[in-house]
């Protein structure tokens, strides 16, 4: 349960002058996605996690962080994948709305810096079920990485 | 002033509220002439305080009107006058305009000009009410001393109305000296004049004589003052003459106290007090100790309370008033503290107690000596930090206790009664979140007990009571509860009045009330809508009524209970939980997993084995389990199946050798939830769901467990409605999902049985019924032929279904029970209609078909078998229907056969006879699609009557279904319901229209939804036609055109 927090500033400018952004990344089904780094307040390893009888399907349980309960959302459901999700997950904990939610996520990555203007907008061919989550992708050497926003997960919840 | 820091101006605004808080009780004390001489200067202080900190601030109309109250209370504190009550009203008034002004500033960082008319009037009042009351001598003074030194600058020349501040002048020439030329150079109103009363007293030479000493002491005051705030010093005019006002009460003070002294100590001691009074607001024992002179300028300058120690045996004894004590910086033992600081103290202190916890249980399982010593130290420490956590946000409820004060008088002056209130216990202690939420309730309860409550003056000597009428507020703790008790000796609740009302409402009928204990009848109050205020007046009965208050007070865990005596009064007690964030709870199992419930809502446990003899047993009612309860007839929930973790059948349930129940008490009655097992009973810390699980009624919140394991806390009013426990209201029918898929409860139809005055058992199916109402024969009116009734802002039509039916033996008993009409509301085509019976009897389950050959005339749908009898169910459509044709001369209402759509017809020939019609009808599969049970089975017996072969199914979802497993041309049309839970009737043809093979099939919509906009909507997803429910002829009328078998 060691937090990793964020200690350095997410954006900052290189010597042109162009804006660097950090996203904080992590694989789902072993694809890569990144969340703004400010955005993101720990990394937990698996918890314990309470069911929610009655809830949908993506709420995966209650977990308590430090005396917080703070509600995991499954992102294998929530962006309806076929694959399997494992056993144990890990838990991106954001900031949302003055809240916490945990995403799980199934393998951490690291933190990168990219050039804001580099980036791609979402092709419009990616399924509704991810795509209304997602801001934008980046090339990041031969993988690509997709841009989630947090916001739009916690309000596309709350309905 | 907008470059204040916020946190310095939060400051501010909250000193000033709790100053007005202690200020309207200190005037409520005096005004009943309950005060001392302490009273008196606190209220004078937080007024000085009030008016030094607002002019610091740049809020110059609170300053000046806090000024002008100053000087109305100087002759008060002074007791050369008392205090008239329109003085009173007119303080109280400036307390709340200054509240207002406050609160402006709060919200938009200014005073509020609206505010500023009131302060126009007020001042003048205060001025001419202090003059009266002081009377002419004054004056005299003021044409002695010729001074005119007093100058009100703002922007209201109105305000300054220069004969009181002539009037209250100083008679020193000195201080004026000393302090007019700032004050009128900065445009600050001169703080210089507040003594005037002194004048007349024997003290007044002394008096005068510091005054002029008060030049010396300037030097010290920007360091003194600069204690009461860090700005302070920065406004240099203000110090100086706030300084020098200060002064003469402080001299004033001394005088009194060192009676008989002659001007030479007082001279001597006030220079000392203003060397002091540099430190003086932080330990006015020092000040107090040099004598009345030095404590009264430490208390003046931070505003503090030395002065009350100062005229004490000389100012020996420290000053220790506990209310002056506790709100200034100058005491260093308390400290300002943010809450939501607090809360997350509480917070980790929690997260300490599961790791104790985890520790112990650790402990238990190793033998090291050391490291028990240790953990028992460990345990010890946690719970002691854990109490004294607890006591940080702890707050006594004389907080808002004493507020009433204001409240009772006000409304016992607007009500012309005489009140006293008594506050007892008003130190006992509450979590500042429930103090704050019962605020409300118990304001609305104390506004009943004054306003319905207790009687006029008159009304209570002819009952031989005293004039005064008393409402007793006691706060106490019992059983780990605050108790609240409010108790008044007024008339008390009539029973009659309550009974008349609740009849009256249609809450219950005469014989149900004349059975009611009465406790009940008294609790009745607390029912939705009740009031038995014969007028509305401004101070009750404004639409929130008891229900509220109880509501609220439950929301917070807390019960509310009420005794009453005609004559006598009546008591309600609150009992509030001491804090909100921990509840007592029941910890439950189902199938591992553990549940919380808060204890408040437990009524009890049962455990019901099946082998055991005397413990009863679970029994089903219609498929539904339950339980007889000490002969009480106990509906079950079973939480496995409610939250869907795994589906156990009743009988299940019924076979399950051992059965635990936990009776629970909700809104909607009692009800037994079946667990697994009863784990334990805990105090648990609620803590709220994420915004994205609020929909999920069944919970209110998670906690954590000593292990650390999260544990979510069912909602018992959600449970119930989950499990539709509720009464079975049209809405939550609709939000019940799996009610049409339940079979066992589908199979029973409800039917209302109603006394039409004839022999014989009658019933309409309830789900024809719209509303039970009862009104008085007087209200009936005629219109026309027709009688009607003034119903919802529009006139309801009676039918008289006796009448109409002609039913034999009609007429000879037309007597209504009770005098009162019964009316049946029926909604037909959105037309409300009123069947009248003789009277309402009951409404049963029946589990049987109607056989309608046993229809003797129009307006029957047939019989039906219930246990022994024969029951007549009555087409209450059929009888609209005809009523409305016999009326209105034969057109009858508008039919709503609307054809809305063309299809290939599949008979191509029109059918000669009846007979041929009947076979070629046969040939035809019908599928109807009907989530009422009534419905589904008298559409079924209707159409098989008329020829055609009739599948059932209770939704959409299951229509489509069998639609898509059917063979190609299978069925030849869908009669469908609109509302259906799953999948509803307009869902259902989209589906049926979006399949290829079904996009043809023709589809009729069957339901009481008949606005213009369902039509169209109808039209739209594709019905063929769109029909009101129920008209059978016209049905087959319809489906007749459609399949081309009349032309």
């Amino acid at each position: 349960m060691e937090p990793h927090t964020a200690t350095k500033p997410s954006t900052g400018k290189d010597i042109k002058g162009q804006l660097r952004i950090q996203y904080s990344t992590f694989l789902v089904a072993k694809r890569m996605y990144g969340i703004d780094v400010t955005r993101v307040q720990e990394v937990v390893r698996p918890m314990t996690t309470t069911k929610i009888p009655l809830a949908d399907d993506f709420v995966h349980g209650l977990i308590n962080l430090r005396g917080q309960v703070v509600t995991a959302l499954s992102l294998h459901d929530l962006f309806k994948l076929k694959e399997k999700a494992p056993a144990e997950l890990m838990n991106v904990i954001c900031k949302a709305d003055g809240s916490l939610i945990s995403l799980l996520v199934d393998e951490i990555g690291d933190v990168v810096e990219l050039d804001s203007n580099e980036f791609e907008q979402t092709p419009n061919t990616i399924p509704e079920g991810v795509r209304r989550f997602m801001t934008k992708v980046y090339k990041v050497g031969d993988n690509l990485l997709s841009i989630l926003d947090v916001d739009k997960i916690f309000h596309a919840l709350n309905g | 002033m907008s470059e204040l820091p916020k946190e310095v101006l939060d400051e501010y605004l909250g000193e000033t509220r709790e100053m007005l808080e202690r200020l309207s009780m200190n005037l409520g004390m005096v005004e009943k002439k309950i005060h001392n001489d302490e009273t008196l200067n606190s209220i004078y202080r937080d007024m000085h305080s009030i008016k030094g900190s607002s002019y610091l601030f740049g809020f110059r109309h609170i300053g000046e009107l806090a000024h002008a109250m100053e000087t109305a209370l100087d002759p008060i504190r002074h007791k050369l006058v008392t205090v008239s009550s329109s003085m009173m009203d007119a303080l109280y008034g400036g307390l709340d305009l200054i509240g207002k002004m406050t609160e402006g500033i709060s919200e938009n960082g200014a005073e509020g000009d609206h505010n500023t008319s009131g302060l126009a009037k007020l001042i003048p009042l205060l001025a001419d009410l202090t003059v009266s009351s002081i009377g002419g001598d004054l004056r005299a003074s003021n044409d002695r001393t010729g001074a005119q030194e007093y100058i009100f600058n703002h922007d209201s020349p109105s305000t300054s109305p220069s004969s009181i501040q002539s009037s209250i002048q100083s008679t020193s020439p000195s201080s004026i000296q000393s302090t007019s030329p700032s004050t009128t150079a900065k445009g600050i109103p001169s703080m210089l004049t507040p003594t005037p009363a002194s004048n007349q007293t024997p003290t007044s030479h002394i008096h005068s004589g510091t005054m002029g000493t008060a030049p010396a002491a300037n030097p010290a005051a920007p360091s003194a003052t600069k204690l009461a705030s860090p700005t302070f010093t920065e406004s240099a005019p203000v110090p100086q003459p706030s300084k020098t006002r200060e002064f003469s009460p402080a001299s004033v003070q001394a005088a009194k106290t060192l009676t008989g002294a002659t001007a030479g100590p007082a001279m001597t001691a006030t220079p000392s007090a203003a060397a002091p009074s540099e430190t003086a607001t932080s330990s006015a024992g020092a000040s107090a100790s040099v004598g009345g002179g030095g404590s009264a300028g430490g208390g003046s300058a931070g505003g503090g309370s030395a002065g009350g120690g100062g005229h004490d045996s000389g100012g020996r004894k420290p000053a220790d008033d506990g209310l002056a004590k506790d709100d200034h910086g100058g005491d260093t033992s308390t400290i300002r503290i943010q809450v939501s600081l607090l809360d997350n103290l509480m917070n980790l202190v929690g997260e300490l107690v599961l790791v104790r916890n985890q520790v112990i249980q650790f402990t238990d399982r190793n033998a090291d000596q050391d490291f028990q010593k240790l953990s028992q130290r460990l345990n010890i420490v946690t719970s002691e930090l854990q109490n004294d956590v607890m006591k940080t946000r702890m707050q006594p409820v004389g907080t808002i206790l004493t507020k009433f004060h204001r409240v009772v008088r006000d409304m016992s002056r607007d009500l012309g009664k005489k009140i006293e209130l008594k506050l007892e216990g008003v130190e006992t202690e509450l979590d500042k979140t429930l103090v704050e939420a019962v605020k409300d309730p118990l304001t609305h309860l104390v506004r009943n007990s004054v306003d319905h409550g207790l009687e006029k003056p008159e009304e209570r000597r002819l009952s031989g009571k005293s004039e005064t009428g008393t409402v007793v507020i006691r706060s106490y703790h019992e059983g780990g509860q605050v108790i609240i008790e409010i108790k008044d000796d007024g008339r008390g609740l009539s029973r009659d009045k309550i009974g008349k009302k609740a009849v009256e409402k249609g809450l219950l009928t005469e014989e149900q009330l004349a059975r009611m204990p009465e406790r009940d009848v008294q609790a009745l109050i607390f029912s939705p809508g009740f009031s038995t205020a014969d007028k509305v007046t401004n101070i009750s009965g404004r639409g929130v009524g008891m229900d509220v208050v109880k509501t609220n007070i439950e929301r917070i865990g807390g019960a509310i209970d009420l005794s009453s005596t005609v004559n006598q009064g009546t008591t309600i007690r609150l009992k509030i939980p001491l804090t909100l964030a921990i509840i007592p709870a029941l910890v439950i199992k189902v199938e591992g997993t553990r549940f919380a419930i808060a204890q408040v809502k437990v009524v009890e446990l049962v455990r019901v084995e099946r082998e055991k003899k005397g413990s009863g047993r679970i029994e089903l009612l219609q498929g539904r389990p339950v339980y007889r309860l000490r002969g009480q007839l106990l509906p079950l929930i079973d939480l496995c199946t409610t939250l869907n973790i795994k589906a156990d059948s009743p009988d299940d349930l019924v076979l399950k050798p051992i059965n635990n129940i936990v009776v629970l008490n909700s809104e909607s009655g009692m009800f037994g939830l079946i667990v697994d097992e009863v784990v334990d009973n805990a105090d648990i810390v609620v803590k709220p769901l994420s915004k994205m699980l609020k929909n999920l009624s069944t919970y209110s919140g998670a906690t954590i467990m000593g292990d650390g394991a999260v544990v979510l806390i069912l909602d018992v009013p959600g449970l119930a409605s989950a499990a539709h426990l509720s009464s079975g209201s049209e809405e939550t029918r609709g939000a019940t999902r799996d009610l049409g898929t339940d079979k066992s409860l589908s199979d029973a139809a409800e039917y209302l049985f109603v006394d039409l005055g004839v022999p014989g058992h009658y019933a309409i199916p309830l789900c024809l019924v719209n509303r039970l109402e009862e009104f008085e024969p007087k209200l009936v009116e005629v219109s026309g032929a027709q009688r009607v009734v003034r119903y919802r802002d529009s006139l309801l039509p009676l039918i008289q279904i006796g009448k109409h039916l002609d039913l034999p033996g009609i007429g000879t008993d037309t007597r209504h029970v009770d005098d009162r009409v019964s009316i049946v509301v029926v909604s037909k085509l959105n037309r409300l209609f009123g069947l009248e019976v003789k009277n309402i009897v009951d409404i049963v389950q029946i589990n049987s078909t109607i056989d309608s050959d046993l229809s003797d005339r129009p307006g029957i749908h047939g019989s039906l078998i219930h246990g022994s009898e024969v029951i007549v169910v009555i087409d209450a459509h059929k009888i609209i229907d005809d009523s409305v044709k016999k009326i209105s001369g034969g057109s009858a209402l508008p039919q709503t056969a609307f054809k809305l759509r063309e299809t290939k017809a599949v008979i191509t020939t029109a059918a000669k006879s009846d007979a041929d019609a009947r076979t070629m009808r046969s040939t035809l599969k019908i599928l109807l699609a009907e989530d009422t049970a009534f419905f589904r089975r008298h559409v079924k017996t209707f159409l098989e009557v008329a020829g055609f072969t009739v599948v059932t199914v209770v939704n959409g979802e299951e229509g489509f279904k069998t639609l898509e497993e059917s063979r190609p041309n299978e069925y030849a049309m869908v009669v469908t319901d609109i509302e259906m839970p799953i999948l509803d009737g307009f869902e259902l043809v989209k589906k049926i229209r979006a399949l290829e093979r079904t996009a043809n099939l023709p589809v009729i919509a069957l339901t009481t939804r008949v606005r213009k906009v369902d039509i169209d909507r109808g039209k739209e997803v594709g019905f063929n036609a769109y029909l009101e429910k129920f008209n059978g002829e016209i049905l087959v009328q319809n489906m007749d055109l459609i399949f081309g078998i009349v032309a």
